[in-house]
């Protein structure tokens, strides 16, 4: 959820960024590095944690397939 | 290569993502204008860069030390203190009846987060002092008031939480320290707590510790808990310091990481003279620490922010510096600084992408916790602490994991030199590795989320917040970077909407499984 939620707020910035660049305000290259910092963000780390999806939802079966015994080596 | 504050990105979040500028809109913040919050960070990225910054590998180097029951801070740190204090750091969003500023919790935040990042062992002393504040601030009758708040708010003195005791970790209910009622009023106390951040130290004249104890004949678990103000010193009526109290240092731990923050074994009622004072009322004392749970929390996030800012600041540096191979497009096989590698580049990005993430997320949690108490309009109260609720254990977890993956890439970018603790990226490797544990470890936070924040008020918390982001992301345009950003926030809200449905569906029968989810929820 972390992800999404960053994700969320970064795509917020970029809107932000862009509408300062085109009204000619504030420091350019701080806003396109901004706008490239969430692409990168959206398109390099927001699918790994939309995949996680499936591990979420699988239930504790697993974590629970050996005895306490057998965790311990 | 010292830390320099990101004065453009820290004013431009608080701009865009926590919205400052309409913080002014509500009586009790009418004169935090923009001009004002940007000569604030502009101050304490100059104090932090020039001041703190530099004692943060001495610290690591020598740490605090133990001497004859005394412990004696790292080396400049209590100057620095006295320099934090005259600065008027300590008290910036707390209540100015009591020599406090009050400004927004979450400009206090952005400044924490300099702290943090030139210092994390240094920040943590004031990090707890905050908490005492609260806690009295909340709790504490006029008297106590009265007696500490003015001190702990400046900094004058400084405060320590003390909860855990070798028996008594992440379950809390198990503690065991006493405190008797006295004819007077007050309580003797009795016991040993450990793991205390700064919970003795010579960079101030006084300590007040806020200690969880059980009084006689008390129920057990957290239920039978009360918070008592135990002081290092006793403080006479006139305000002046009395008697030592029979508080004592038995060691220090020795750490991983963050050695100038003296983790202490406090040994009370030796000589079974230590006087507490009980604040809040009897066998409430889990509840007193629930009132200052969010903001600690949140400010926890943050320190995983911070130090994720200052090991991607010493990795980008430390890339662009180091000459290695040549880029694997050039024919003529020029020398170029690794920052020029795509390995490299993507660890660099990463670094930077995840900490700007996780800084949205610390400021959107800071100003909602702001918004819930200083609006007027009743909705808008509600609709913040819900989401500051729910915010509280995404901001702790995702931020302090971003810290641990952050300073273990400045590692990687390093190569080998970063594994020697010359280049000084290891040392925020090391200080960041405490933060996914304390202040409630990253399993609890997730705990939190899925078995107490997604049910809050029947689930309207997350909804809301996922209905925001379904409609920010529908008013996106299809292309340019827009269009790419629209497609992956639909995908990830919808994940995590299913997610959800999951964890809140699974009823107490199958309580098991919402468990096994629960971490990976918070990433």
């Amino acid at each position: 959820m972390g992800t999404v939620v960053g994700g969320y707020l970064l795509a917020k910035q970029v809107s932000a960024a862009a509408s300062r660049i085109a009204a000619g305000e504030g420091d350019a290259q701080f806003l396109n590095a901004k706008i490239a910092t969430a692409r990168f963000y959206l398109e390099q780390i927001l699918p790994p944690a939309v995949a996680l999806l499936g591990p979420i939802t699988t239930g504790a079966g697993m974590l629970y397939a050996l005895d306490e015994d057998a965790l311990v080596r | 290569m010292t830390y320099s504050a990101p004065e453009k990105e820290i004013l431009f979040v608080l701009e865009t993502v926590a919205e400052t500028p309409a913080l002014a809109n509500f009586p009790a913040f009418e004169e935090c204008d923009p001009d004002l919050v940007a000569a604030i960070i502009s101050e304490a990225g100059r104090f932090t860069s020039e001041v703190l910054a530099p004692l943060n590998v001495v610290g690591d180097r020598e740490g605090a030390k133990l001497i004859d029951g005394e412990v004696k801070a790292a080396p400049g740190f209590a100057d620095a203190y006295r320099q934090y204090v005259e600065g008027g750091w300590n008290g910036l969003a707390s209540d100015p009846e009591y020599g406090g500023q009050g400004l927004p919790h979450v400009l206090s935040l952005a400044v924490e987060e300099c702290v943090q990042s030139a210092n994390m062992a240094f920040a943590l002393c004031p990090m707890l002092t905050r908490s005492a504040i609260e806690a009295i601030g909340a709790h504490g009758t006029d008297e106590q008031k009265a007696t500490y708040l003015e001190k702990i708010t400046t900094g004058e003195w400084t405060g320590s939480m003390q909860l855990t005791e070798p028996q008594a970790g992440s379950d809390v209910g198990a503690l065991k320290s006493r405190a008797e009622p006295q004819p007077d009023g007050s309580y003797k106390i009795k016991g040993t707590k450990i793991f205390i951040t700064w919970g003795e130290h010579d960079v101030a004249e006084n300590i007040v510790h806020l200690v969880l104890a059980r009084t006689p004949n008390s129920p057990a678990g957290t239920k039978g808990i009360s918070l008592f103000i135990v002081p290092k010193f006793l403080v006479n009526e006139d305000g002046s310091l009395g008697r030592r109290n029979d508080v004592t240092c038995a060691s220090l731990e020795h750490k991983l990481g963050i050695h100038a923050s003296p983790t202490c074994v406090l040994t009370y009622g030796d000589n079974d003279d230590c006087t507490g004072y009980l604040i809040g009322e009897e066998h409430r004392g889990m509840a007193c620490m629930f009132t200052m749970m969010n903001s600690a929390r949140v400010a926890v996030g943050v320190q995983g922010m911070a130090i994720a800012e200052a090991a991607y600041q010493h990795a980008a540096q430390f890339a662009a510096d180091r000459v290695q191979g040549s880029r694997i497009d050039d024919p003529e096989r020029k020398p170029v600084p690794i920052i020029a590698h795509a390995d490299v580049r993507r660890n660099l990005m990463t670094m930077r992408a995840l900490t700007e993430a996780s800084r949205a997320i610390c400021y959107l949690t800071g100003v909602s916790l702001d918004r819930a108490h200083a609006s007027d309009d009743a909705d808008e109260r509600a609709r913040n602490a819900g989401l500051a609720d729910l915010l509280t254990p995404i901001a702790k977890a995702f931020s302090t994991d971003v810290g641990v993956e952050v300073s273990s890439l400045g590692i990687q970018v390093h190569g080998g030199m970063g594994y020697v603790e010359e280049t000084g990226a290891a040392q925020y490797y090391r200080d960041a590795r405490i933060a996914t544990i304390y202040e409630g470890t990253n399993g609890i936070q997730a705990l939190d989320l899925v078995g107490r924040k997604l049910n809050m008020a029947g689930g309207a918390h997350w909804r809301a917040f996922l209905s925001e982001i379904r409609n920010f992301a529908g008013a996106l345009a299809d292309d340019g970077d827009q269009g790419t950003m629209k497609a992956g926030l639909a995908e990830g809200v919808d994940a995590v909407e299913n997610a959800a449905n999951f964890l809140v569906g699974n009823g107490s029968e199958k309580i098991l499984d919402t468990a096994a989810g629960a971490t990976p929820s918070c990433d």
